[in-house]
This record gives C-alpha cells, sequence and structure tokens, in this order.
C-alpha cells in the first residue's frame, strides 16, 4: 500500500518536477552552446552574455522557489484541506502518509539539486574548460582528493540536509497551523516565521557552545580560512552544522507526525 | 447481527466549545440509519470521528471491534458533504487511485454507474458541473464492497429529482450486510429508506429508535417527530 502511494505521489509530483528540471537542461544546454562558440568573444556580444548569465542565475532562483511553494501548497492542500478528506480516509497509517510526503519532496529537491549542481559544472566547465585541465594537473592530488571528500562532499550533502530541514520545517508550520479554527494559513506562515527566526538564534548559539566560534577564533578567524588551513576549518564548521539539522530535522518530523496522527483537526 | 459501530463516552470539543457530548451509540450491520439533526448539531463532528478526520476529546470508537485507523478504512466508505478530489484528475485517474488503495472497490460497477449517467470517464472534474462532480463522488463510494457506508448529506444541494436518483443509487448498490449511516436534515425524502434514525441534538443523542416503532409507537413520521422535537 505505500508503495502504490508513494507511485501516485511521484506521478502527481512528476508532472510539474520533470518539466522544471527540462528547463534547467535547457538553460544549460543552450549555454553551453553559446559559451563554446566563442559568441560571447565581441564587447557587443558580451553584453548579451552578462544579460544571458543574469537570466540563468533568476531562473535557478525562481524554479528553486517554485519547488518549494509547490510542494508547500501540495502539503497543505492534500493534508489539511477538502483533498485531505480522501487522504486521511485512505488505508494507511499517518507514518506512510507523511513518510511517503516527506520522501517524495525530498527526491525532488535533491533531483533539482544535482541538476542545479551539474548545469554550473557544465558551464564554467564549457567556459574554461582547458584552464580547468591545467589548473588539475599543476594541483597536488592529495590536495584535489581533500577538497573532494571534506569540502565539496560535505557541501553537497549539507545542502540536501538544509533542504530537508526547511521542507520539514515548513511541514510542521501547516501542521500547527491546521490546529487553528480561523486563519490557519496565517497561522502556518507566522509558525514558520517563528520557527526561521528560533533556527537563527539556536544555531548561532549552538556554534558558540561547542566553541565554534570562541571569541579567541573569531580573532583569528581570518588566519584559519586562509592557505591550507582553510579544508579543516570548514571540516568542522560541516560536522557541528550537520549534527544540528539532523536534530532540527527530527524535532520537526517529530512535530509534524504527531500533530497529524493525534490532533487532526480537518475543517 | 454483530455491532459494527461503537461510540462509548465520545466528546468533542472545538477551543473548549462542545460538539459532541458523552455521544454513546450501538450500530449493527445490515441496517440504514438516519443520523438527524438541525445544523450544527454535531452530525458532521461525528461522522468525522468515524472516519478519522478528527480526534476525540475523550471517549473511544471502534469500528468492527477496531479502534479508528488502517483497519477501519479498509471496510469504511464515505462521501463527505463537499468535493474532495483533485479537480486536476480526469475520473478514470480517480478510478484507477481507488482500485489500488480499496480491495473492496468494483471497477466494473463504477463504470457502469458512469455510463448510466452518461458521464464521461475521460473527462476531468473541473470541466464538470457541481452536480456532475457529486455524482462522480457518488459513484466511487458506492462502487465499494464496504461493510459501513458513511454519507454526509448526500442530497442536500441537488434538486428534488435528483434526489430520488441518488436514493437509487444508494440503494442498489450497497451491500445487503453493509450498514449505511445517511447524515441529513431532508428527513421528508429519505424517511422511506430508514430502518433506524438517531436525533442528534446541541451535540447530544436525543433519540435512537427504529423506524418502525416510531410509526406505530408515537403514530407520526419521522419527519414530523423531528419538527416537534427541533421546533424552535
Amino acid at each position: 500500500m505505500l508503495g502504490k502511494y508513494m507511485k501516485h505521489e511521484f506521478k502527481e509530483t512528476g508532472k510539474l518536477m520533470i518539466p522544471l528540471n527540462l528547463v534547467i537542461l535547457v538553460f544549460t544546454l543552450l549555454g553551453m552552446v553559446m559559451l563554446g562558440s566563442r559568441l560571447l568573444s565581441t564587447p557587443a556580444m558580451a553584453l548579451i552574455g552578462i544579460a544571458s548569465l543574469t537570466l540563468y542565475i533568476l531562473t535557478l532562483f525562481a524554479i528553486f522557489i517554485v519547488v518549494y511553494v509547490y510542494f508547500t501548497v501540495r502539503f497543505y492542500k492534500t493534508m489539511y484541506q477538502s483533498q485531505g478528506y480522501l487522504t486521511h480516509t485512505l488505508p494507511l497509517s499517518t507514518g506512510s502518509i507523511v513518510n511517503t510526503k516527506v520522501f517524495v519532496s525530498l527526491f525532488w529537491v535533491t533531483v533539482t539539486v544535482v541538476f542545479t549542481t551539474l548545469s554550473i559544472i557544465a558551464l564554467v566547465y564549457t567556459a574554461m574548460g582547458q584552464e580547468w585541465g591545467k589548473m588539475a594537473v599543476d594541483s597536488d592530488i592529495s590536495f584535489l582528493k581533500e577538497l573532494l571528500f571534506s569540502f565539496l562532499l560535505p557541501c553537497f550533502s549539507l545542502t540536501i540536509l538544509g533542504g530537508l530541514e526547511q521542507l520539514l520545517m515548513i511541514y510542521a508550520s501547516l501542521a500547527i497551523g491546521q490546529l487553528f479554527r480561523q486563519y490557519r494559513v496565517l497561522a502556518s506562515i507566522g509558525t514558520f516565521f517563528v520557527f526561521y527566526i528560533a533556527l537563527q538564534i539556536l544555531g548561532t548559539l549552538t556554534m558558540f557552545f561547542t566553541q565554534f566560534f570562541s571569541m579567541d577564533r573569531l580573532f583569528h578567524i581570518s588566519e584559519n580560512i586562509s592557505g591550507d588551513s582553510f579544508i579543516p576549518f570548514y571540516r568542522q564548521l560541516f560536522s557541528v552544522s550537520t549534527i544540528e539539522v539532523i536534530v532540527f530535522c527530527i524535532v520537526f518530523y517529530i512535530l509534524c507526525y504527531w500533530l497529524t496522527d493525534k490532533k487532526l483537526n480537518l475543517e | 447481527m454483530s455491532t459494527l459501530l461503537e461510540c462509548k463516552g465520545l466528546f468533542k470539543s472545538y477551543s473548549g466549545r462542545p460538539a459532541l457530548k458523552n455521544v454513546n451509540l450501538a450500530i449493527e450491520s445490515g441496517h440504514i440509519v438516519g443520523l438527524l439533526g438541525p445544523n450544527g448539531s454535531g452530525k458532521t463532528t461525528l461522522i468525522k470521528l468515524i472516519n478519522g478526520l478528527l480526534t476525540p476529546t475523550q471517549g473511544e470508537l471502534y469500528i468492527n471491534q477496531n479502534p479508528v485507523g488502517v483497519e477501519s478504512k479498509k471496510i469504511v466508505s464515505y462521501l463527505p458533504d463537499h468535493t474532495y478530489l483533485d479537480m486536476n484528475l480526469k475520473v478514470r485517474d480517480i478510478i484507477s487511485y481507488f482500485m489500488d488503495f480499496y480491495e473492496d472497490f468494483d471497477e466494473k460497477k463504477a463504470y457502469d454507474m458512469l455510463s448510466k449517467l452518461r458521464i464521461n470517464p475521460g473527462d476531468k472534474l473541473n470541466t464538470m458541473s457541481k452536480g456532475t462532480k457529486e455524482k462522480v463522488q457518488l459513484i466511487l463510494v458506492m462502487s465499494r464492497r464496504a461493510k459501513l457506508y458513511v454519507l454526509d448529506e448526500p442530497i442536500a444541494g441537488v434538486d428534488p429529482a435528483a434526489r430520488d436518483y441518488i436514493l437509487d443509487i444508494i440503494l442498489s448498490n450497497y451491500e445487503e450486510d453493509a450498514t449505511i449511516l445517511i447524515s441529513t436534515h431532508l428527513i421528508a425524502d429519505i424517511e422511506n429508506i430508514l430502518d433506524q434514525v438517531i436525533f442528534l441534538k446541541h451535540g447530544e443523542i436525543s433519540l435512537i429508535s427504529s423506524v418502525d416503532d416510531i410509526r406505530s409507537g408515537q403514530g407520526k413520521s419521522v419527519d414530523a417527530l423531528f419538527r416537534e422535537v427541533f421546533r424552535c
């Protein structure tokens, strides 16, 4: 039954998410053609190049906004509005419903992050392919490995975890909003901002309590992040941030699950 | 006859305001039961509790000896008092959705009813009139071989001719050993099909009786008794 529900969720969400990711693909291919053909080498065409780059960046931002707005609206409509009457009368446990929604939305956020990352890499490579090759040959292999495993991959996984945290924070806000008899959307938005501010404060406090941003360190921060020591600095930053994000994910998930299971209050 | 639906000391309040107060109820299989009461009497609240769309403030609710949950939802077919389907879907997509989740869903029955009503399964819900959407929902609900059908105001908002047709769909498509719980305030229209009635007044049960007992014992129709009990 869980598999069937997941199949339907993928089918429905794919109707928007596949075209959105195709837009990234099309923009990337167009950009690669423009950069590869050296069309932009003349000063007049450089202006078009800057305009295209701006459009590309704005499109990527817009896509991520659409993705989050879409999953927010979809979760609200299918869980706590009229379509919730169907969702919650299916012979499925609350856990199955919430887990499926979270998994499917995280899947599409991950796909979009991967597409965006690959798009940026492809465009940068097309623009300065040969220079990249030279830099790679000139660089120390162990440094490149360190860069990949201690910086780029943790950075990627933290982005995905951060995406999950945002989704769960939105879902938990909606679960709290549905408890209100009136102004549910407003209550959800208010809850989201309270969570967001609390997250920022707790995040900063965690950094201080874990001695990550001790005064001594802040004083020497410019030395710490320069030269060879920048990878250990980021490694520590990623470790603390990852633990923090995981803790928040758990808290938001429990809130969302518990409120939907025990305090469901459909209009 | 076994007890299909049982409520024990059921309370539900919204922000401290009681909607249901100490509801004790046992409904057996094989009956058509009218859940009757004026607007705001708690009918929809009770129906939502039966379907797990609300959680009780206090008390217990069992369907076929199971608490409300996955097992109860397998045997309850529910028609809400408003549209609850994704309007962007085609009727045939919704049928396949129901087939995936409800083992008791009879696809052939659904398509037969659609064809009788001349509803095209390839049409999207958002292209249909309000009445046609309601018919599609009723077809979906009545195409299940459920043990308990819970119909919230199935004939409200439709013209008298359509009411007869809807009642005909309900009566000719439910399982003989199943129970139908119909909530309505249009009593005269459904009186003839009811076996039992439950009167809800201000969130409390004021009467549970068989229709025969009301007619023979009090010499009144259910509609007349309802008007007497709920006179403003």
